[in-house]
């Protein structure tokens, strides 16, 4: 393969893996058919790629399966800040101007509504990865075929991609950090747990 | 289709009208798509492969054209290349885009834009 097909093929990773995986292929062919090698062929395709792939990601966002992982993305909002502002602040000693987090604990310290904080901010990784593991899957009926039903796995889409990553080092993180903050109590070393 | 279902679809962009256009007389591959555009507006559209693949896929799911089975010679041709024909919607739509564009053009003819045609 020469280098501009192998350089081409790299400018196709800014689309969408869905349509990528349906026309790569002929996009490619296209490509190979139509260069000439000059500059100004390079210019057009990157000017083409921009516009395009930018049209394919918005227009993918406005599918079922895309919505699904935006309503997942924002889960992940309340335990990410979390996280994230918490780390800054007392693992890595960083000043946080205002943490939001410590305000609203402040106001509920000592009562039910503690257990239901950290309840939301544990669970909303493992709902959002739910969320999206569901929106992947599609039953069908056999429709007069000796099955039953047909499971089918569809592919899934860069942004849920990232909300099951995020998710898995959030849920990670968090779990650290509940294992060293009750490892003295487990250990029996802290009076009051 | 429906005549209202078509107007629904318009306008159509020019690079959708001008792939309809292409296949109206023959079926045709995506490479072979953007050549016979180039070729009908001497150069002045020309479809990168991003467009040109957008613009099918979404004339796909909206049924205006198809895959094609058929392929010319296979022992000829590239196996990569996937052929797509029009379907009867598609040219219903095609039709009333064309419609809709010489509508246009009597009304330039009417406002003095362009000179009467010679009848």
């Amino acid at each position: 393969m020469r280098i501009s097909e192998r350089l081409f093929q790299l400018v196709l990773v800014a689309y969408p893996s869905r349509f990528r995986s349906e026309y790569g292929k002929l996009m490619l062919k296209h490509f190979v058919d139509n260069n000439d090698g000059g500059f100004r062929h390079w210019v057009w395709i990157l000017s083409d790629t921009a516009t395009s792939a930018s049209r394919e990601h918005l227009a993918e966002l406005k599918e079922p399966m895309s919505k699904i992982a935006l309503i997942a993305a924002g889960i992940l909002v309340l335990p990410f800040g979390f996280v994230l502002v918490n780390v800054l602040q007392y693992e890595l000693g960083i000043p946080v101007p205002w943490n939001p987090y410590d305000s609203v604990y402040d106001q509920i310290n000592g009562t039910s509504w503690t257990h239901l904080f950290d309840a939301v901010i544990l669970l909303s990784p493992i709902m959002a990865m739910l969320l999206v593991g569901a929106s992947q899957v599609r039953i069908s009926g056999g429709e007069g075929e000796a099955v039953l039903a047909r499971v089918e796995i569809l592919k899934a889409s860069r942004l849920a991609y990232v909300v099951v990553g995020i998710s898995v080092a959030l849920l990670g993180v968090l779990g650290l950090y509940l294992v060293f903050e009750n490892l003295p109590c487990l250990l029996g070393q802290q009076v009051v747990c | 289709m429906t005549d209202n279902a078509n107007n629904k679809a318009l306008p159509l962009t020019p690079a959708v009208f001008e792939i309809l256009l292409a296949l109206a007389d023959q079926d045709r591959h995506g490479y072979g798509i953007m050549r016979e555009v180039e070729r009908r507006t001497e150069g002045d559209l020309k479809m990168g492969p991003g467009t040109l693949y957008g613009s099918i896929k979404r004339l796909l799911e909206a049924g205006f054209i198809e895959d094609s089975g058929d392929r010319p010679d296979p022992a000829l041709d590239d196996d990569r290349r996937k052929y797509y024909r029009l379907t009867i919607q598609g040219r219903q739509v095609a039709i009333a885009e064309a419609n809709r564009l010489e509508r246009q053009v009597h009304q330039a003819r009417e406002k003095k834009l362009l000179p009467r045609a010679v009848p």
